[in-house]
Protein backbone atom coordinates (compact mmCIF):
# COMPACT_ATOMS: atom_id res chain seq x y z
CA UNK A 1 0.00 0.00 0.00
CA UNK A 2 1.57 3.42 -0.45
CA UNK A 3 2.92 5.65 1.75
CA UNK A 4 0.76 8.49 1.33
CA UNK A 5 -2.88 6.24 1.67
CA UNK A 6 -1.05 4.80 4.76
CA UNK A 7 -0.30 8.82 5.90
CA UNK A 8 -4.17 9.44 5.55
CA UNK A 9 -5.33 6.21 7.17
CA UNK A 10 -3.51 6.82 9.70
CA UNK A 11 -4.48 11.25 9.44
CA UNK A 12 -8.15 9.61 10.10
CA UNK A 13 -7.49 7.64 13.41
CA UNK A 14 -5.84 10.53 14.80
CA UNK A 15 -9.12 12.47 14.18
CA UNK A 16 -11.25 9.89 15.77
CA UNK A 17 -8.66 9.76 18.81
CA UNK A 18 -9.15 13.64 18.97
CA UNK A 19 -13.05 13.51 19.16
CA UNK A 20 -12.57 11.31 21.81
CA UNK A 21 -10.61 12.89 23.71
CA UNK A 22 -12.32 16.55 22.66
CA UNK A 23 -15.05 14.50 24.62
CA UNK A 24 -13.18 14.27 27.69
CA UNK A 25 -12.07 17.81 27.94
CA UNK A 26 -14.82 20.19 29.77
CA UNK A 27 -14.92 23.82 29.86
CA UNK A 28 -16.22 25.28 32.75
CA UNK A 29 -19.08 27.07 31.26
CA UNK A 30 -22.29 27.73 32.95
CA UNK A 31 -24.41 25.14 35.13
CA UNK A 32 -23.36 22.36 33.08
CA UNK A 33 -19.48 21.94 31.87
CA UNK A 34 -19.23 22.06 28.21
CA UNK A 35 -17.23 19.15 26.17
CA UNK A 36 -15.63 19.52 22.89
CA UNK A 37 -16.62 16.82 20.68
CA UNK A 38 -18.37 18.98 18.40
CA UNK A 39 -15.58 21.02 18.31
CA UNK A 40 -13.47 18.07 16.86
CA UNK A 41 -16.20 16.87 14.64
CA UNK A 42 -16.38 20.58 12.77
CA UNK A 43 -12.38 20.44 12.92
CA UNK A 44 -12.49 16.81 10.96
CA UNK A 45 -14.09 18.48 8.18
CA UNK A 46 -12.86 21.33 8.20
CA UNK A 47 -9.20 20.31 8.41
CA UNK A 48 -9.71 16.42 6.95
CA UNK A 49 -12.62 17.04 3.87
CA UNK A 50 -15.41 15.87 3.40
CA UNK A 51 -14.95 11.79 2.84
CA UNK A 52 -12.07 11.65 5.68
CA UNK A 53 -14.01 13.80 7.57
CA UNK A 54 -16.85 12.10 7.86
CA UNK A 55 -14.89 8.58 7.48
CA UNK A 56 -13.21 9.96 10.90
CA UNK A 57 -16.70 10.43 12.18
CA UNK A 58 -17.54 6.63 11.30
CA UNK A 59 -15.09 5.11 12.87
CA UNK A 60 -15.62 7.32 16.26
CA UNK A 61 -19.64 6.18 16.73
CA UNK A 62 -18.21 2.57 15.70
CA UNK A 63 -15.65 2.48 18.74
CA UNK A 64 -18.25 3.76 20.79
CA UNK A 65 -21.54 1.45 20.03
CA UNK A 66 -18.19 -1.17 20.12
CA UNK A 67 -18.68 0.15 23.92
CA UNK A 68 -15.09 1.51 24.29
CA UNK A 69 -15.06 5.02 26.12
CA UNK A 70 -14.95 7.76 23.99
CA UNK A 71 -18.17 9.35 24.35
CA UNK A 72 -18.30 12.37 27.34
CA UNK A 73 -17.32 11.34 30.53
CA UNK A 74 -15.61 7.75 29.26
CA UNK A 75 -18.73 6.72 28.70
CA UNK A 76 -19.68 4.33 25.41
CA UNK A 77 -21.80 1.44 24.21
CA UNK A 78 -24.79 1.01 22.17
CA UNK A 79 -27.25 2.94 24.64
CA UNK A 80 -25.34 5.99 23.23
CA UNK A 81 -26.31 5.07 20.12
CA UNK A 82 -29.97 3.71 20.21
CA UNK A 83 -30.80 6.18 22.94
CA UNK A 84 -31.95 9.36 23.10
CA UNK A 85 -29.03 11.18 22.36
CA UNK A 86 -28.37 9.00 19.48
CA UNK A 87 -29.47 11.62 16.87
CA UNK A 88 -26.82 13.87 17.60
CA UNK A 89 -24.12 11.43 17.74
CA UNK A 90 -24.96 10.16 14.31
CA UNK A 91 -25.51 13.70 12.92
CA UNK A 92 -21.43 13.95 13.52
CA UNK A 93 -21.31 11.84 10.54
CA UNK A 94 -23.17 14.45 8.04
CA UNK A 95 -21.80 17.69 10.13
CA UNK A 96 -18.17 16.36 9.43
CA UNK A 97 -19.05 15.59 5.98
CA UNK A 98 -21.21 18.98 5.39
CA UNK A 99 -18.05 21.08 6.81
CA UNK A 100 -15.76 19.79 4.86
CA UNK A 101 -17.53 19.47 1.62
CA UNK A 102 -18.68 23.45 1.74
CA UNK A 103 -14.79 24.60 3.26
CA UNK A 104 -12.77 21.91 1.76
CA UNK A 105 -12.43 23.07 -2.00
CA UNK A 106 -10.94 26.52 -1.67
CA UNK A 107 -10.51 26.87 2.03
CA UNK A 108 -11.18 30.50 3.06
CA UNK A 109 -12.85 32.33 6.30
CA UNK A 110 -16.23 32.52 5.21
CA UNK A 111 -16.44 29.02 3.39
CA UNK A 112 -14.81 28.23 7.25
CA UNK A 113 -17.55 30.21 8.40
CA UNK A 114 -20.65 29.15 6.31
CA UNK A 115 -19.01 25.71 6.95
CA UNK A 116 -19.43 25.39 10.77
CA UNK A 117 -22.69 26.75 10.84
CA UNK A 118 -24.31 24.13 8.01
CA UNK A 119 -22.24 21.30 10.06
CA UNK A 120 -23.96 22.32 13.38
CA UNK A 121 -27.27 22.46 11.64
CA UNK A 122 -26.72 19.36 10.15
CA UNK A 123 -26.29 18.19 13.83
CA UNK A 124 -29.29 19.47 15.01
CA UNK A 125 -31.16 18.52 11.98
CA UNK A 126 -30.53 14.33 12.60
CA UNK A 127 -30.74 14.94 16.81
CA UNK A 128 -33.47 16.90 17.69
CA UNK A 129 -36.19 14.70 15.29
CA UNK A 130 -34.84 11.68 16.42
CA UNK A 131 -34.78 12.87 20.51
CA UNK A 132 -39.05 13.38 19.62
CA UNK A 133 -39.22 10.29 18.35
CA UNK A 134 -37.79 8.44 21.16
CA UNK A 135 -39.30 10.67 23.74
CA UNK A 136 -42.47 10.84 22.37
CA UNK A 137 -42.61 14.86 22.89
CA UNK A 138 -43.93 17.60 21.60
CA UNK A 139 -41.75 19.83 18.76
CA UNK A 140 -42.08 23.15 21.41
CA UNK A 141 -41.10 21.09 24.06
CA UNK A 142 -38.12 18.55 22.57
CA UNK A 143 -36.45 21.52 20.58
CA UNK A 144 -36.58 23.38 24.73
CA UNK A 145 -35.07 20.20 26.19
CA UNK A 146 -32.63 19.35 22.97
CA UNK A 147 -31.68 22.43 21.20
CA UNK A 148 -31.89 25.94 22.98
CA UNK A 149 -29.96 25.21 25.67
CA UNK A 150 -27.15 24.13 23.55
CA UNK A 151 -27.11 27.05 20.95
CA UNK A 152 -24.59 29.26 22.94
CA UNK A 153 -21.96 26.98 23.92
CA UNK A 154 -22.79 25.18 20.46
CA UNK A 155 -21.69 28.86 18.73
CA UNK A 156 -18.59 29.79 20.80
CA UNK A 157 -17.41 25.87 19.98
CA UNK A 158 -18.16 26.58 16.36
CA UNK A 159 -16.46 29.90 16.53
CA UNK A 160 -13.25 27.97 17.95
CA UNK A 161 -12.89 25.24 15.24
CA UNK A 162 -12.85 27.77 12.92
CA UNK A 163 -10.21 29.58 14.93
CA UNK A 164 -8.61 26.66 15.23
CA UNK A 165 -8.30 25.44 11.57
CA UNK A 166 -6.49 28.53 10.56
CA UNK A 167 -4.22 28.07 12.86
CA UNK A 168 -3.79 24.62 12.60
CA UNK A 169 -3.89 24.28 8.81
CA UNK A 170 -0.38 25.52 8.46
CA UNK A 171 0.93 22.89 10.11
CA UNK A 172 -1.12 20.11 8.42
CA UNK A 173 0.12 21.96 5.91
CA UNK A 174 3.68 21.19 6.39
CA UNK A 175 3.29 17.40 7.59
CA UNK A 176 0.57 16.30 5.08
CA UNK A 177 0.88 18.58 1.68
CA UNK A 178 -1.58 15.96 -0.09
CA UNK A 179 -4.03 15.64 2.33
CA UNK A 180 -4.33 19.47 3.01
CA UNK A 181 -4.41 19.88 -0.66
CA UNK B 1 -4.89 9.19 32.19
CA UNK B 2 -5.54 6.17 29.90
CA UNK B 3 -5.89 3.95 32.71
CA UNK B 4 -9.47 5.30 32.66
CA UNK B 5 -9.86 3.40 29.22
CA UNK B 6 -11.40 0.28 31.36
CA UNK B 7 -13.59 -1.72 28.80
CA UNK B 8 -16.99 -1.85 29.77
CA UNK B 9 -17.42 -5.69 29.25
CA UNK B 10 -17.95 -7.77 32.56
CA UNK B 11 -16.75 -11.09 31.61
CA UNK B 12 -18.13 -13.51 33.43
CA UNK B 13 -18.38 -17.33 32.33
CA UNK B 14 -22.68 -17.16 31.56
CA UNK B 15 -24.34 -18.88 28.43
CA UNK B 16 -25.29 -14.64 27.63
CA UNK B 17 -22.30 -14.21 27.17
CA UNK B 18 -21.20 -17.24 24.77
CA UNK B 19 -24.13 -16.28 22.51
CA UNK B 20 -22.83 -14.58 19.57
CA UNK B 21 -22.43 -10.83 19.29
CA UNK B 22 -24.74 -11.03 16.24
CA UNK B 23 -27.23 -12.84 18.20
CA UNK B 24 -27.47 -10.08 20.97
CA UNK B 25 -26.92 -7.20 18.52
CA UNK B 26 -30.29 -7.96 16.21
CA UNK B 27 -31.92 -9.24 20.08
CA UNK B 28 -31.67 -5.75 21.14
CA UNK B 29 -32.20 -3.56 18.36
CA UNK B 30 -35.54 -6.00 17.84
CA UNK B 31 -36.17 -4.89 21.97
CA UNK B 32 -35.30 -1.04 21.31
CA UNK B 33 -37.53 -0.93 17.99
CA UNK B 34 -40.59 -2.77 19.70
CA UNK B 35 -39.90 -0.19 22.88
CA UNK B 36 -40.39 3.09 20.22
CA UNK B 37 -44.28 2.43 20.25
CA UNK B 38 -45.55 2.17 23.75
CA UNK B 39 -47.51 -0.62 24.90
CA UNK B 40 -48.28 -2.17 28.08
CA UNK B 41 -47.29 -5.70 27.34
CA UNK B 42 -44.11 -4.33 25.68
CA UNK B 43 -43.12 -2.67 28.67
CA UNK B 44 -43.44 -5.91 30.45
CA UNK B 45 -41.66 -7.76 28.88
CA UNK B 46 -38.90 -6.10 28.52
CA UNK B 47 -38.61 -5.08 31.88
CA UNK B 48 -38.69 -8.80 33.25
CA UNK B 49 -36.78 -9.85 30.07
CA UNK B 50 -34.24 -7.32 31.64
CA UNK B 51 -34.17 -8.46 34.75
CA UNK B 52 -33.84 -12.18 33.67
CA UNK B 53 -30.84 -11.27 31.40
CA UNK B 54 -28.95 -9.98 33.83
CA UNK B 55 -29.46 -12.91 35.92
CA UNK B 56 -28.71 -15.27 33.70
CA UNK B 57 -25.71 -12.79 32.87
CA UNK B 58 -24.24 -12.85 36.39
CA UNK B 59 -24.09 -9.27 36.08
CA UNK B 60 -23.30 -6.92 39.14
CA UNK B 61 -26.90 -5.11 39.73
CA UNK B 62 -24.80 -1.76 40.83
CA UNK B 63 -23.81 -1.98 36.91
CA UNK B 64 -27.06 -0.69 36.28
CA UNK B 65 -27.59 1.50 39.29
CA UNK B 66 -24.02 3.43 38.16
CA UNK B 67 -25.93 3.45 34.49
CA UNK B 68 -29.24 5.02 36.14
CA UNK B 69 -27.03 7.67 38.16
CA UNK B 70 -25.03 8.55 34.76
CA UNK B 71 -28.58 9.22 32.79
CA UNK B 72 -30.71 10.71 35.62
CA UNK B 73 -29.88 14.48 35.39
CA UNK B 74 -31.14 13.73 31.61
CA UNK B 75 -34.18 12.10 32.45
CA UNK B 76 -35.06 14.07 35.31
CA UNK B 77 -35.26 16.54 32.29
CA UNK B 78 -37.51 15.02 30.08
CA UNK B 79 -39.77 14.11 32.84
CA UNK B 80 -40.06 17.65 34.27
CA UNK B 81 -40.45 19.19 30.43
CA UNK B 82 -43.12 16.10 29.73
CA UNK B 83 -45.25 16.64 32.75
CA UNK B 84 -45.07 20.35 33.13
CA UNK B 85 -47.99 21.34 31.48
CA UNK B 86 -49.22 25.18 30.47
CA UNK B 87 -52.55 24.50 29.57
CA UNK B 88 -53.40 23.60 33.49
CA UNK B 89 -52.65 26.78 35.10
CA UNK B 90 -56.04 27.92 33.66
CA UNK B 91 -58.29 29.79 36.28
CA UNK B 92 -60.30 26.83 37.05
CA UNK B 93 -57.35 24.82 38.14
CA UNK B 94 -56.31 27.82 40.24
CA UNK B 95 -59.58 27.34 42.52
CA UNK B 96 -58.75 28.19 46.31
CA UNK B 97 -58.19 24.90 48.30
CA UNK B 98 -61.25 24.30 51.07
CA UNK B 99 -60.59 26.19 54.26
CA UNK B 100 -59.47 23.22 56.65
CA UNK B 101 -56.98 22.27 53.75
CA UNK B 102 -53.85 21.88 55.06
CA UNK B 103 -50.88 24.27 53.50
CA UNK B 104 -49.42 20.13 52.15
CA UNK B 105 -52.74 19.78 50.53
CA UNK B 106 -52.88 23.34 48.98
CA UNK B 107 -49.16 23.06 47.59
CA UNK B 108 -50.15 19.70 46.00
CA UNK B 109 -53.18 21.16 44.48
CA UNK B 110 -50.84 24.26 43.02
CA UNK B 111 -48.43 21.54 41.91
CA UNK B 112 -51.16 19.56 40.18
CA UNK B 113 -52.37 22.29 38.23
CA UNK B 114 -48.86 22.62 36.60
CA UNK B 115 -48.37 18.85 36.66
CA UNK B 116 -51.99 17.04 35.65
CA UNK B 117 -51.97 13.20 36.52
CA UNK B 118 -52.13 12.12 32.82
CA UNK B 119 -49.41 14.15 31.84
CA UNK B 120 -47.16 12.44 34.62
CA UNK B 121 -47.91 9.28 33.91
CA UNK B 122 -47.02 10.27 30.50
CA UNK B 123 -44.14 11.58 31.48
CA UNK B 124 -42.79 8.35 33.83
CA UNK B 125 -43.65 5.73 30.63
CA UNK B 126 -41.55 7.68 28.46
CA UNK B 127 -38.83 7.81 31.56
CA UNK B 128 -39.03 3.98 31.77
CA UNK B 129 -38.86 3.24 28.17
CA UNK B 130 -35.87 5.14 27.72
CA UNK B 131 -34.47 3.50 30.97
CA UNK B 132 -35.48 0.31 28.89
CA UNK B 133 -33.95 1.47 26.46
CA UNK B 134 -30.45 2.60 28.12
CA UNK B 135 -30.48 -0.40 30.21
CA UNK B 136 -30.80 -2.70 27.43
CA UNK B 137 -28.03 -1.43 25.10
CA UNK B 138 -25.59 -1.18 28.70
CA UNK B 139 -26.43 -5.04 28.97
CA UNK B 140 -25.20 -6.11 25.88
CA UNK B 141 -22.18 -3.84 25.83
CA UNK B 142 -21.42 -5.90 29.28
CA UNK B 143 -21.51 -9.05 27.79
CA UNK B 144 -19.62 -8.36 24.50
CA UNK B 145 -16.25 -8.09 24.05
CA UNK B 146 -15.28 -5.60 21.82
CA UNK B 147 -13.13 -8.04 19.69
CA UNK B 148 -16.78 -10.10 19.16
CA UNK B 149 -18.48 -7.02 18.46
CA UNK B 150 -16.01 -5.93 16.20
CA UNK B 151 -16.54 -8.88 14.19
CA UNK B 152 -20.18 -8.72 14.10
CA UNK B 153 -20.08 -4.94 12.48
CA UNK B 154 -17.10 -6.09 10.20
CA UNK B 155 -19.81 -8.66 8.63
CA UNK B 156 -22.47 -6.30 8.57
CA UNK B 157 -20.34 -4.35 6.33
CA UNK B 158 -18.88 -7.11 4.69
CA UNK B 159 -21.29 -6.63 2.06
CA UNK B 160 -20.84 -3.10 0.87
CA UNK B 161 -18.17 -3.17 -1.71
CA UNK B 162 -16.51 0.56 -0.95
CA UNK B 163 -16.44 -0.15 3.14
CA UNK B 164 -12.95 -2.19 3.44
CA UNK B 165 -13.49 -4.43 5.97
CA UNK B 166 -9.31 -5.64 6.83
CA UNK B 167 -8.68 -1.41 6.66
CA UNK B 168 -11.82 -0.72 9.46
CA UNK B 169 -10.36 -3.45 11.81
CA UNK B 170 -7.05 -1.93 11.45
CA UNK B 171 -8.50 1.85 12.02
CA UNK B 172 -10.37 1.27 15.26
CA UNK B 173 -7.16 -0.40 16.39
CA UNK B 174 -5.01 2.40 15.44
CA UNK B 175 -7.61 4.88 17.15
CA UNK B 176 -7.31 2.83 20.10
CA UNK B 177 -4.21 2.87 20.73
CA UNK B 178 -3.94 6.80 19.72
CA UNK B 179 -6.92 7.96 22.32
CA UNK B 180 -4.89 5.72 25.23
CA UNK B 181 -1.69 8.17 23.67
CA UNK B 182 -2.85 11.55 23.49
CA UNK B 183 -4.89 11.35 26.51
CA UNK B 184 -1.20 11.19 28.10
CA UNK B 185 -0.51 14.06 25.60
CA UNK B 186 -2.98 16.16 27.06
CA UNK B 187 -2.47 15.46 30.48
CA UNK B 188 1.49 17.00 30.18
CA UNK B 189 -0.19 19.79 28.23
CA UNK B 190 -2.36 20.45 31.47
CA UNK B 191 0.27 19.94 33.90
CA UNK B 192 2.71 22.33 31.41
CA UNK B 193 0.43 24.92 31.55
CA UNK B 194 -0.42 24.54 35.55
CA UNK B 195 3.47 25.24 36.00
CA UNK B 196 3.03 28.21 33.77
CA UNK B 197 0.36 29.71 36.04
CA UNK B 198 -1.92 29.01 33.67
CA UNK B 199 -5.04 27.63 34.56
CA UNK B 200 -5.05 30.93 37.22
CA UNK B 201 -6.74 32.90 33.90
CA UNK B 202 -10.51 32.73 34.08
CA UNK B 203 -11.22 32.86 30.51
CA UNK B 204 -11.64 29.10 29.00
CA UNK B 205 -11.16 30.03 25.98
CA UNK B 206 -7.97 30.84 27.14
CA UNK B 207 -7.09 27.53 28.05
CA UNK B 208 -8.42 26.18 24.76
CA UNK B 209 -6.11 28.28 22.88
CA UNK B 210 -3.17 26.86 24.87
CA UNK B 211 -4.08 23.38 24.83
CA UNK B 212 -5.59 22.34 21.49
CA UNK B 213 -2.98 23.29 19.06
CA UNK B 214 -0.53 21.94 21.13
CA UNK B 215 -2.26 18.65 21.26
CA UNK B 216 -2.96 18.94 17.69
CA UNK B 217 0.76 19.40 17.04
CA UNK B 218 2.12 16.31 19.05
CA UNK B 219 -1.14 14.45 17.20
CA UNK B 220 0.54 14.87 13.86
CA UNK B 221 4.08 14.19 15.08
CA UNK B 222 2.71 10.84 16.27
CA UNK B 223 1.04 10.05 12.53
CA UNK B 224 4.37 10.53 10.42
CA UNK B 225 6.08 7.93 13.07
CA UNK B 226 3.33 5.86 12.82
CA UNK B 227 2.59 5.79 9.22
CA UNK B 228 6.49 5.42 8.62
CA UNK B 229 6.49 2.35 10.82
CA UNK B 230 3.45 0.88 9.29
CA UNK B 231 4.79 1.33 5.93
CA UNK B 232 8.09 -0.36 6.88
CA UNK B 233 6.10 -3.35 8.63
CA UNK B 234 4.89 -4.03 4.56
CA UNK B 235 1.10 -2.84 5.65
CA UNK B 236 -1.38 -4.51 3.27
CA UNK B 237 -5.23 -4.88 3.10
CA UNK B 238 -5.34 -7.71 -0.29
CA UNK B 239 -5.58 -10.26 3.46
CA UNK B 240 -8.94 -11.35 3.83
CA UNK B 241 -11.10 -10.19 7.28
CA UNK B 242 -12.13 -14.02 8.85
CA UNK B 243 -15.52 -13.95 10.41
CA UNK B 244 -17.14 -17.20 11.81
CA UNK B 245 -20.27 -17.72 10.41
CA UNK B 246 -23.55 -16.76 12.15
CA UNK B 247 -24.69 -20.04 14.11
CA UNK B 248 -28.60 -20.81 12.65
CA UNK B 249 -30.25 -21.66 15.72
CA UNK B 250 -29.29 -18.38 16.81
CA UNK B 251 -30.47 -16.87 14.01
CA UNK B 252 -33.43 -17.83 14.52
CA UNK B 253 -33.90 -17.42 17.75
CA UNK B 254 -33.49 -13.35 17.00
CA UNK B 255 -36.57 -14.02 14.04
CA UNK B 256 -38.64 -15.42 16.70
CA UNK B 257 -38.03 -12.47 19.57
CA UNK B 258 -38.57 -9.88 17.17
CA UNK B 259 -41.82 -11.67 15.23
CA UNK B 260 -43.04 -12.58 19.45
CA UNK B 261 -42.25 -8.53 19.74
CA UNK B 262 -44.58 -7.22 16.86
CA UNK B 263 -47.25 -9.53 17.79
CA UNK B 264 -47.23 -8.01 21.22
CA UNK B 265 -48.12 -4.60 19.28
CA UNK B 266 -51.40 -6.29 17.82
CA UNK B 267 -52.63 -7.77 20.57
Amino acid sequence: MPLESIRQMVLVCLMTALTAVGAQIAVPIGPVPMVLTNLFVLLAGLLLGPRRGAAAMGLYLLLGAVGLPVFANFKGGFAHLLGPTGGYLLGFVGASWIAGAVSHPKPNRFADILAVILGTLVIYAVGVPWLKAVTGMTWAKTLAVGMLPFLAGDAAKAAAAVMLAWSIRPALVRHMPVVSA
Amino acid sequence: MARRLALHYVPRPSPVHRLDARTKLFAVLAVTCALLRPAGPVFAVATLGLSGVVMAARLPWNLLGRTVRGWLPFLVGIFVVQAFSPAGMGPADLSPAPSTASAVQEGLAFLGSFFPPDAVVRALLTVWRLLLMVLWAVVFTAVTRPRDLQDAVLWLLRPLPFLPARRIAVMAALSLRFFALLLDDLEEIRLARKARLGDRRRNPFHGLRTTVPALFRKALARTESTALALAARGYREDLPARVPPWPLNQATGVCLLAAFLAALHLF
